[in-house]
């Protein structure tokens, strides 16, 4: 028959390595020619004639002829009889009447089907019978598999649908099967797409396989925007298609990969939905800068500029770069891990790259697609758990004036709880002293995002173009904080001529937030002012009379000026922000010779960020009225050119290489305009100020680089990849600005020297090396002088303003890393393993040393330093069930990163990372301990481990000592998702482990009374006080009957240990922890098991939405931060920060975490 | 073909060269909102501001000293930590902080730039003068503390200062006055921008030596002999001569930005912050009326809730002293508040809580645009009669010169804009007040507290060197109190430094045996 001519190989001879190498290799070309060669053949094939001049031959070689000559493949059975002798002249003759004659006089049928001619045999029951079978009996079916060259595919694994009838195709790609009439057939082999044959009619069936090229030839975008083979690819990448991403369906399209890829760490604030996201990939490897990777869109580097944050004085989150992106724009983003990933990026993506590749049109003819999604925010953690015993007051005694009732509004130390007895309150109301349910809760109210977009496709012969639009408004949990978000996108690609084509895209967003909620110690912070309100004293209470007739604040808790009024905070003070983006970019490619192609990129990410916060006169903090405006213009704009070369040297090796080069400017520029002193009440323009000031900032930096690759691939057996790249960074001095980094990795797919027998599907051993540099910011190697941006008393203020010890001298800083990797599939990609151990080194980093103030500057810039971070990740993908209609797939990662501090500087071992509002605690960065250990005074404690009291109160030493850390040991996340024939189910679980945190949140809720640890001990103090008031004596001739006994030992005086036995008034021991200068007591684990992600969604069926208009609709219902599993933070959630900055592990103030419901509807046309 | 080829490397390498070829960026690395060289002069303003512009002034002088001194209280902080003696390593850490970073590294930058040049030696003697000044005032809070390596960073990259003996840090402040008083020449560089004199050399003479004579005095205890002769020396270069000597900055009258510094005086704008709970202990009040201070109501007036309705007179009415007009000492404001009284207010009658019949903060003192006074020409009548009583070389009585403090010191207050006392109230205050035999000590000692109310860090130092006024600890939560029930004799360094300068700091900790606040520094020999 045909298929052996046309292979041309002796099947018996093929080993099935071999077979499977020959694929592998001439995959891409052939799978691209036989597409084309099919679809130019169809349109003849029904004309096609044959010239045959044969005497005395058989049926069977005449058959073969014209299988020869057309396209033809003839499927028959033993039945059919082609050893007749026939003799056949024909010229051009249509096939259909060559047949005609043949077999006018034979017992023998013929059909055509398409390309296939199926013969049967006339039985007397004409050619009908041979495709109608009883449908009680099993009837045999015999086929062939082969692959897209004709090659046969051995061991196809060949099953009846629905049972487990089945069988494998042998060395000649031959089945024979017996199956039920109408019986589907499910053929599937591994690194082929599976097919269902429907058999009924058919007896003979020829099957030909379509490679799956998401699967072995998955391709992946890489760096510079090269797509590659992940098969070839020498180092860890993982990729997320967007419609995984929008499974969280959450504002910011980066949090969809929370919990989902093993080694990318994500955290937010408790901003919001306008904040900020911080993506720490395999660990913190520097001490100043940001840790975070580069964000690259399209190929185009996106600024991911942090435009403010909380410390430990508070502040606002202003958010980043990524909340200006619209996650149904997302077509996949890839992440890349390692240095040697990134290597070709250049300094700035020596902690990851983060590849964002948005959709093209992909569909011939006009394309619609709309979605829409509402979403319901409500408030996800613990944030009200507190005793409900006492009221306000102080020393177990109700509030009995107005003074004292103002007093302690966030003090509760007050009486027994009794619905019978009312008190003052702040504004002089009279309340009852009673229990109120959510008291602190009903603050907060129920947000709303309401998420549309809307997008446009068209692909023609030359060109195609997408163009979408979106609109997302958000009203966040916070009364008056919202947002929204318009963007609109086109993005265009063409065929100018033969060798010329363009792409582009741009994209315009408008970013409008409305009253970011303060964090940290800011005086307006709701979280702080809320933490500490009794359970008898109600927050609505604080809405009535916070400012009084001539719109003036009332002092509400005793004159603490850093805990504003939450209502006064919410409408007598502002900020509203604006950002404007474009980000776009215009690319040329031009083949100057079969492989040879040059590529001309420019693209830019430019944006407008506009704020201004307004404080009503009166404000605590700021009695006379205050406002600032502030307006940056960021700009951040590359070009590159780039050469590059493919080819193949032979049958074995593939050659691809190129040489570019980049220009990166970036520019920043930032006036800041304060006012302060108002004119006019509430007229909220900046020279309604008497005294305005205006700060100016510019930092600049151009980055100019040239760089190379050269990829070898062997036989889709090894690949190499060496890479070299060269920057000159303008922040460095002139001898010192030009650094190289080379990278090698290599992959090696060893599944394709031994047959698993199906085992082991695909097996490859990655291994990779690199060095990456690094500059620094702008303008850090001299000693600068500035004014002040007011001049005083009529004159001119000048300061040093380096808060750094400037360093002429600086070197780049060098990450070295290595990383080695397994990537296995099992049964048919039923089982797909991902193994990864990585090193990383950084050195002679460029770092703030934090240094003794005593020098006159806070931090040093130095070179200095080694981090190093090993670590092992692990993903596994597993389809335990899958059948026609019903599927179960569990993905699960792990990671596991071993962060030390090696060295920092000879003479210094401290590098502080963040410091704590109270207690001195800091977040530092040890010479020999993690990263971000958390440090601190600590309890003293006797030899057996027992805190040491004194007078009842426990005794802090004045050494500092690790007390926790902040990074996290591992992470993971387990996704399951099953399918039922059109329903989708997935939940995503998320785990951190390991890491500890210092919440201020929770020595606020102790000293205030608030916490159920604060009840142990009351009661026996109160009676205590009783019995000595009944006694008339003073607290210092009284021994108290009862009170809070601390846990611990009292050093006596013979230098032994006994237990405490002191009892003391719980309200003295806890208000002495706010000043006990250590942080230990409220340092917890940070662990935590979330539910992440419950997605439902259903896509209608073909069949329902035939007569509509509609190609597709689907629906989904989705939950985010649905269940915590495991916490052990009180009353926040352990994921709870005030900013994302290195120093992690200090939590205070913080809103509740937000819990999303929603629902969404997407068609297309 | 080969020939195409070659066109388009040569273009690609001319394309690529053009991107790269250069390491030069020109002045891309050079800030445009910055110099590399700015006239030192220009720095002088800005550390005389910082001084006292900052909101967070009241932690450094009202949370620990105005409360270990019993001049201050209802305020929550600084009942809190400095009345009950409660421990805040961030508080405590405020005036290091502050003072080495913005304010010794400005001055090192002046002294370095200046000093070896003959044209510039007035800067750098006002460099010398504003070093030894913010110095003593580190010193006397924290003891031995980085100076001599201190504020190099930059010029020495000194990251790690060792802590200097106080003992030796003080003698070089006498050299330091000493040398700037020599090498002040009026006919050399002008002094540009100077809030203190506007330039005025001789005025800054006058100020070095009064400032040598407070130092030195305060050596009284552990060195008498060095006491004496540095302040002889310093009486017979001259020390300031009236009232227009005095060493002020006037502030301008504006709320400074939220907690920061600003235009205005910090701790005015604190004091006036809402809601205003700062008040006058009754032990200040009390000597203050004992002994018919005209200044009382120019300190201390009651207010209604709004601010700014005046009730002094009316109060006083209705608690027949000023004595009852002040807060008892080391109380918050919520504690020991008297009945609300029933008062007429143009006519009509209102209710005053207990909490607005205590003496706070008079307008004037809480006006942004409050001067304050680093150093009084009362002060130093006072430091000249005790100079005077202890037979040291001082031309005057210790009669005469307490006499013109008592004067100098409310007349004084004008400077806040307060009007003048009556020349009869002046003229009682004197009289009632001579020096009693035995008691002169005392006296100029107390009027030194009393003169120091705005300036509770030199009212601390001066207890210490003094032991007046007498102070006794009220130990109002003694489950809490964190000094055995003692007034602290000194502020612990910042915990970071363990970590900063770890060597150094415990070298310095281990000097003092037993190392806490209830320990004097080197001069407070008991």
């Amino acid at each position: 028959m045909k298929k052996n001519n046309l292979s041309g190989i002796n099947p018996a001879e093929k080993i099935p390595i071999k077979h499977f190498l020959l694929i592998m290799r001439t995959t891409l070309i052939l799978f691209f020619t036989c597409i084309f060669c099919s679809m130019a053949e169809i349109s003849h094939t029904q004309n096609a004639t044959v010239t045959i001049n044969k005497r005395n031959t058989t049926v069977k070689e005449v058959l073969n002829e014209i299988e020869k000559q057309t396209d033809y493949l003839f499927i028959y059975n033993n039945e059919v009889n082609t050893n007749e002798k026939v003799s056949v002249s024909v010229k051009q003759e249509p096939v259909a009447n060559l047949l005609n004659s043949l077999l006018k006089n034979s017992d023998v049928n013929y059909i055509m089907e398409g390309k296939h001619i199926i013969l049967s045999k006339k039985d007397g029951k004409g050619s009908q019978d041979l495709t109608t079978h009883s449908r009680q009996d099993k009837r045999p079916v015999t086929g062939r598999v082969v692959d897209e060259t004709g090659v046969p595919v051995i061991g196809a694994n060949i099953v009846e649908k629905g049972t487990s009838n089945g069988t494998v195709t042998d060395v000649n790609g031959d089945f024979t099967l017996s199956v039920d009439d109408d019986a589907l057939l499910h053929v599937s082999y591994i690194g082929y797409l599976e097919q269902d044959i429907n058999t009924a009619g058919r007896i003979r069936l020829n099957i030909i396989l379509v490679e799956d090229t998401k699967r072995l030839d998955e391709v992946v975008i890489t760096a510079l925007g090269l797509k590659r083979q992940v098969k070839a690819l020498g180092y860890s990448m993982q990729e997320l298609k967007g419609e995984q991403l929008s499974g969280g369906h959450g504002i910011n399209a980066m949090d969809g990969l929370t919990g989902r890829i093993a080694g990318v760490d994500l955290s937010s604030t408790t901003a919001g939905p306008s904040g900020s996201t911080r993506i720490i990939i395999r660990g913190n490897s520097e001490l100043s800068g940001d840790n975070q990777p580069l964000y690259v869109i399209d190929g185009i580097p996106m600024d991911n500029t942090q435009l403010g944050s909380a410390g430990k004085w508070g502040g606002y989150d202003m958010g980043d770069g990524l909340s200006s992106i619209n996650a149904q724009d997302i077509e996949s983003i890839s992440i890349l891990k390692g240095a040697s990933a990134s290597a070709l990026y250049g300094s700035r993506a020596a902690h990851g790259v983060i590849l964002i590749t948005t959709k093209t049109a992909t569909q011939k003819g006009l394309g619609v697609e709309y979605n829409s999604s509402i979403n319901v925010v409500t408030l996800a953690s613990q944030f009200d758990d507190y005793q409900r015993a006492y009221g306000h007051g102080r020393n177990g005694e109700l509030p009995l004036t107005f003074e004292e009732g103002r007093g302690v509004s966030q003090s509760a130390w007050g009486a027994r709880l009794d619905p019978d007895l009312t008190t003052y309150i702040f504004n002089g109301q009279l309340k009852p002293y009673a229990n109120v349910e959510n008291n602190i809760l009903s603050f907060f109210r129920e947000g709303v995002t309401v998420n549309n977009s809307l997008s446009l496709t068209s692909v023609s012969d030359k060109a195609s173009v997408r163009l979408s639009i979106s609109d997302m408004r958000n009203n966040d949990i916070v009364p008056k904080s919202d947002m929204n978000r318009s963007s609109f996108m086109i993005k265009a690609d063409g065929k100018l001529s033969d060798k010329l084509s363009i792409e582009t895209r741009v994209n315009y967003t408008i970013e409008n937030v409305n009253n970011r909620p303060a964090l940290s110690d800011n005086p307006n912070n709701i979280g702080l002012s809320l933490i500490g309100l009794a359970p008898s004293f109600d927050q609505k209470w604080l809405s009535e009379g916070y400012k009084n007739d001539y719109g003036e604040y009332v002092d509400w808790n005793g004159g603490n000026i850093y805990r504003i009024n939450p209502y006064w905070s919410i409408n007598e003070m502002e900020n509203v922000s604006k950002k404007e983006r474009v980000m776009g970019f215009i690319q040329a490619n031009y083949e100057l010779t079969k492989g040879l192609n040059f590529r001309l990129r420019g693209g830019t990410d430019f944006y407008k960020f506009r704020i201004t916060e307004f404080s009503a006169a009166h404000t605590p903090v700021f009695p006379t009225g205050a406002m600032s405006e502030s307006s940056a213009d960021v700009s951040e704009t590359n070009f590159e050119g780039m050469l590059s070369y493919t080819t193949k040297f032979s049958d074995d090796f593939d050659f691809m290489g190129f040489v570019g080069g980049n220009l990166m400017h970036y520019n920043y520029e930032r006036f800041t305009n304060t006012g302060e002193d108002e004119v006019v009440p509430g007229m909220k323009y900046i020279g309604n100020y008497n005294l305005k000031s205006l700060i100016y900032e510019n930092p600049r930096k151009q980055i100019r680089s040239l760089y190379g690759a050269v990829n070898l691939g062997y036989k889709s057996l090894l690949y190499l990849d060496l890479t070299l790249r060269n920057d000159w960074s303008s922040t460095l001095n002139r001898g010192n600005n030009s650094y190289m980094y080379p990278s090698v990795s290599s992959s090696f797919v060893f599944s394709n020297l031994y047959d698993m027998n199906g085992l082991l599907s695909f097996g490859k051993l990655r291994a990779s090396w690199a060095e990456v540099g690094g500059d620094t910011r702008p303008y850090m190697l001299n000693l600068n002088y500035g004014l002040l941006n007011y001049s005083f008393n009529d004159l001119p203020l000048g300061q040093v303003s380096s808060g750094s010890i400037p360093n002429l001298n600086l070197k780049p800083t060098r990450t070295y890393s290595y990383e080695l990797g397994l990537d296995l599939r099992f049964l048919n990609n039923r089982l797909n393993v991902d193994i990864s151990h990585y090193s990383q080194k950084t050195r002679d980093q460029i770092l703030d040393l934090s240094i003794s103030n005593t020098s006159g500057f806070s931090t040093a810039i130095v070179n200095s330093g080694e981090i190093s971070n090993r670590g092992v990740e692990l993903s596994i993908n597993a389809t335990p069930i899958e059948t026609r209609d019903f599927s179960w797939n569990i993905s699960l990662n792990y990671a596991r990163n071993i962060n030390k501090v090696v060295e920092l500087h000879p003479e210094l071992n401290a590098f502080v990372l963040a410091e704590a509002r109270w207690a001195g605690a800091l977040i530092q960065a040890k010479e020999g301990e993690a990263y971000g250990a958390i440090m601190g005074a600590a309890f003293e404690r006797d030899p057996d481990g027992n805190v040491i009291y004194n007078n009842g109160l426990p005794v802090v030493g004045s050494d500092y000592k690790v007390l926790g850390h902040g990074v996290h040991d591992w992470t993971g996340g387990l996704g399951n998702y099953i399918t039922y024939k059109g329903i989708r189910l997935g939940a995503l679980f998320d785990v951190k482990w390991g890491a500890s945190l210092y919440s201020m949140s929770s020595i606020t809720a102790h000293a205030n009374g608030i916490s159920k640890e604060t009840l142990e001990g009351r009661k026996a103090w109160y009676e205590s006080e009783e019995l000595r008031k009944q006694a008339n004596m003073e607290p210092t001739e009284w021994t108290p009957t009862g009170g809070f006994v601390g846990k611990g030992v009292v050093l006596n005086e013979d230098g032994s240990y006994s237990p405490n036995t002191t009892p003391v008034d719980p309200q003295d021991y806890w208000t002495s922890m706010l000043n006990s200068n250590t942080p230990e007591p409220f340092i917890y684990d940070a662990s935590f098991v979330k539910l992440r992600e419950l997605t439902l969604s259903y896509s209608l069926s073909s069949k329902l939405i035939a007569t509509t208009p509609f190609t597709d609709i689907s629906i989904s219902l989705f939950g985010r931060n649905l269940w915590t599993l495991y916490s052990k933070t009180p009353n926040i959630d352990p994921e709870s920060n005030y900013n994302n900055g290195n120093g992690q592990g200090f939590e205070y103030g913080s809103l509740p975490s937000r819990r999303t419901y929603g629902l969404s509807v997407s068609v297309k046309l | 073909m080969r020939k195409k080829y070659t066109l388009y490397l040569l273009i690609t390498t001319l394309f690529l060269g053009g991107l790269s070829s250069c390491d030069d960026f020109g002045e891309l690395n050079e800030d445009p909102t910055k110099s590399t060289g700015m006239d030192p002069n220009l720095l002088l303003p800005t550390i005389q501001m910082y001084l006292t512009n900052d909101f967070q002034e009241w932690h450094r002088h009202m949370m620990y000293p105005g409360g270990f001194v019993q001049q201050w209280c209802g305020d929550w902080g600084t009942v809190e930590y400095g009345s009950l003696a409660i421990k805040n390593s961030s508080y405590m850490g405020e005036l290091w902080n502050q003072r080495y970073t913005r304010l010794a590294k400005n001055i090192t930058d002046i002294i370095e730039r200046t000093d070896d040049d003959p044209a510039l030696v007035n800067i750098n003697a006002l460099g010398r003068i504003m070093k030894v000044y913010i110095y003593a005032q580190l010193t006397d809070m924290y003891g031995d503390i980085p100076y001599f390596d201190a504020g190099q960073g930059y010029y020495a990259g000194e990251l790690k200062p060792k802590y200097d003996l106080q003992e030796d840090i003080y003698q070089d402040f006498f050299f330091q006055l000493e040398t700037a008083v020599n090498q002040m020449d009026e006919t050399k560089d002008k002094i540009l921008y100077d809030h203190y004199y506007r330039g005025n050399i001789g005025r800054w003479k006058r100020f070095a030596n009064s400032l040598r004579l407070r130092l030195a005095l305060r050596l009284i205890k552990v060195d008498p002999q060095t006491a004496q002769r540095e302040a002889e020396a310093a009486i017979s270069l001259g020390v300031m001569q009236d009232n227009g000597d005095i060493c002020l900055i006037k502030y301008e009258n504006v709320a400074n930005p939220s907690e920061g510094p600003g235009r205005g005086n910090g701790l005015a704008n604190r004091l006036s912050a809402e809601p205003r709970n700062f008040r006058y202990s009754r032990k200040l009040i009390s000597y203050m009326e004992e002994t018919e201070d005209p200044r009382i109501t120019m300190y201390g007036r009651c207010y209604m809730a709004d601010n700014t309705t005046d009730i002094t007179q009316q109060v006083y009415n209705a608690a027949g002293s000023y004595e009852l007009m002040a807060r008892p000492t080391s109380r918050f404001d919520w504690e020991e508040n008297p009945a609300p009284i029933t008062i007429s207010v143009e006519g009509a009658n209102v209710a005053v809580d207990g909490k607005y019949q205590f003496l706070q903060p008079s307008e004037w003192i809480t006006a942004y645009n409050a001067p304050y006074i680093n150093m009084s020409y009362a002060e130093v009548e006072l430091l000249l009669a005790e100079a005077a009583h202890r037979g040291w070389s001082v031309d005057g009585t210790a009669e005469a010169h307490f006499r013109n403090a008592l004067l100098a010191s409310v007349e004084q207050m004008s400077l806040y804009g307060i009007p003048a006392a009556s020349g009869s109230a002046i003229e009682r205050f004197i009289n009632v007040n001579p020096l009693h035999p035995g008691s002169e000590l005392e006296q100029i000692n107390m009027q030194l507290w009393v003169g120091y109310t705005f300036n509770p860090f030199e009212a601390f130092a001066n207890w210490r060197r003094s032991n007046i006024p007498a102070i006794t600890f009220l130990n109002y939560d003694p489950t809490r109190n964190q000094s055995n029930g003692e007034t602290p004799r000194r502020i612990l360094y910042p915990q970071e430094e363990q970590i900063k300068n770890e060597d150094n700091y415990r070298e310095a900790i281990d000097r003092v045996p037993g190392y806490d606040w209830t320990i004097g520094v080197w001069w407070d020999k008991n």
